[in-house]
């Protein structure tokens, strides 16, 4: 697939969502370098703790004790729904690709970060 | 044969390298670097000692070796099996070395709960009662040192050295955090049930074991770390319940106060046997927080995962996927005030 195509209509939604989603202001800043670097820490756990009990609550869950209940019918909290979501779609490419960006984008944070306080401090010191 | 005379062994080993053990004598093996779990011999001696003692000689029905992660671990699986074959042949436990594992609650509890009989080698004092008693002891001295901790962090951020001591530990810990809240979630709907049916926190331990769902870091399920869990299955239940109410609140500039005071009228469950108040309303704030922000990187997880495999699938560099980005006028960086 060529480079410069143009990027299809659903993709162009997803990084709609996003721009959107980093802008919440959720977390302490709203910017992606923020956000990548709090996904990547968080999902290599997620993945050790969460998903074995995903596949565990599946089969518990489908007992007589439990009437026979799956997952879809088991009113899951929305924390617990999305991380089935991701685990369906996550490869470990997936993973290294936003270890990557989250790294990058922090290393272009920290120049501009540090360009933006040498402005600064530029503007404020006494002449 | 009694069945007093059955005996089930349980050594506790380190794992050491061959070349480790042969080191001084210089001899280059074929099996250097390999790793072997060692047992002490003076674990050996000890077991042995015990043999020697008992008239008739009792007969060692099975032996189990564990080599724990460190003492601090909550997986003790080795131990679960000794328990099980010792109550199944109703054989008595002998504990070559115990050592300082009374500290380790999960250890304890595993084997205060078998109710099986069971003989410490380096400490033949040590019964039930005892081993209750020395478990207790542990668990306030945890509690003194982790409130040492806190109070020392806080004399840190104040005093000198990193301010943001107290920041930094909750921020490395946060994925951590998270998980367990999240863990709780996961957990609820099983909790549910056995509370339908009014099953006791005891009763709960018993039948998660025997379903099969294990621990959070896998194994079997000791009290104390239910009891953990089942706080933050009663935290997240109320956080979703009384999230709203608290939003409304919180908008209209209430004080901590005010809201415990608004939550005590409009007959909320409170998270402790005591009624609302400013310590329960701020623990409430910060889960439904906590919440928020689970839901928000998963979601943004969910939205870019489409992104990143459509990027790879066009060979696009991670600077061409970051310029992309920028384009599109996402905020890659943040910026100084």
């Amino acid at each position: 697939m060529s480079q410069q195509e143009p990027l299809p209509d659903h993709i162009l939604e997803c990084i709609e969502n996003l721009r959107n989603q980093v802008n919440e202001e959720i977390l302490e800043q709203a910017s992606l370098e923020v956000a990548l670097e709090s996904a990547v820490k968080h999902l290599p756990v997620y993945l050790k703790v969460v998903k074995s009990h995903i596949e565990q609550l599946s089969r518990v869950l489908n007992t007589e004790q439990h009437n026979h209940k799956t997952l879809e019918t088991a009113d899951l909290a929305q924390p617990v729904r999305q991380l089935m979501s991701i685990f369906k779609e996550l490869s470990d490419d997936d993973l290294l690709t936003m270890e990557q960006l989250a790294s990058l984008s922090k290393i272009q944070g920290t120049v501009v970060r540090t360009t933006q306080e040498d402005h600064v401090q530029s503007q404020t010191a006494p002449s | 044969m009694t069945e007093s005379h059955k005996l089930v062994v349980y050594y506790i080993a380190q794992q050491a390298k061959t070349n480790q053990l042969i080191g001084d004598n210089n001899i280059h093996s074929i099996f250097n670097n390999r790793m072997v779990n060692i047992v002490s011999e003076s674990q050996k001696q000890a077991v042995d000692s015990y043999l020697n003692q008992q008239e008739p000689r009792p007969e060692i029905i099975d032996t189990f070796i564990e080599v724990p992660e460190n003492r601090r671990t909550t997986k003790w699986p080795q131990l679960e099996r000794a328990v099980d074959a010792a109550k199944l042949s109703g054989a008595l436990l002998v504990i070559a070395e115990l050592g300082t594992l009374t500290n380790n609650e999960y250890f304890a509890q595993l084997l205060l709960e078998s109710s099986v009989n069971f003989y410490c080698c380096d400490q033949p004092f040590v019964n039930h009662t005892i081993l209750e008693a020395l478990y207790k002891h542990a668990q306030v001295q945890r509690k003194l040192h982790g409130k040492l901790i806190r109070e020392g962090l806080k004399m840190t951020s104040a005093k000198s050295g990193n301010p943001n001591a107290a920041e930094v530990i909750s921020k490395v810990n946060k994925p951590k955090i998270d998980t367990a809240i999240v863990f709780a979630f996961l957990l609820q709907p099983i909790i549910s049930d056995y509370r339908r049916k009014g099953y006791s926190q005891r009763q709960m331990v018993k039948a998660l074991n025997e379903e099969g769902f294990t621990a959070p870091e896998g194994g079997k399920w000791v009290l104390s770390q239910l009891q953990k869990v089942l706080d933050r299955v009663k935290l997240n239940e109320i956080a979703l319940q009384a999230g709203h109410v608290f939003s409304e609140l919180s908008e209209k500039q209430y004080s901590y106060s005010q809201i415990a005071e608004e939550f005590r009228n409009q007959n909320i469950i409170s998270l402790k046997r005591t009624p609302w108040d400013e310590a329960q309303v701020k623990k409430l704030e910060d889960r439904i927080k906590q919440i928020q922000e689970i839901t928000h990187i998963n979601q943004l997880v969910l939205s870019l995962l489409p992104i990143v495999k459509e990027f790879r699938t066009r060979n696009l560099t991670i600077q061409e996927m970051l310029d992309i980005f920028e384009e599109k006028n996402i905020t890659i960086k943040e910026h100084v005030a």
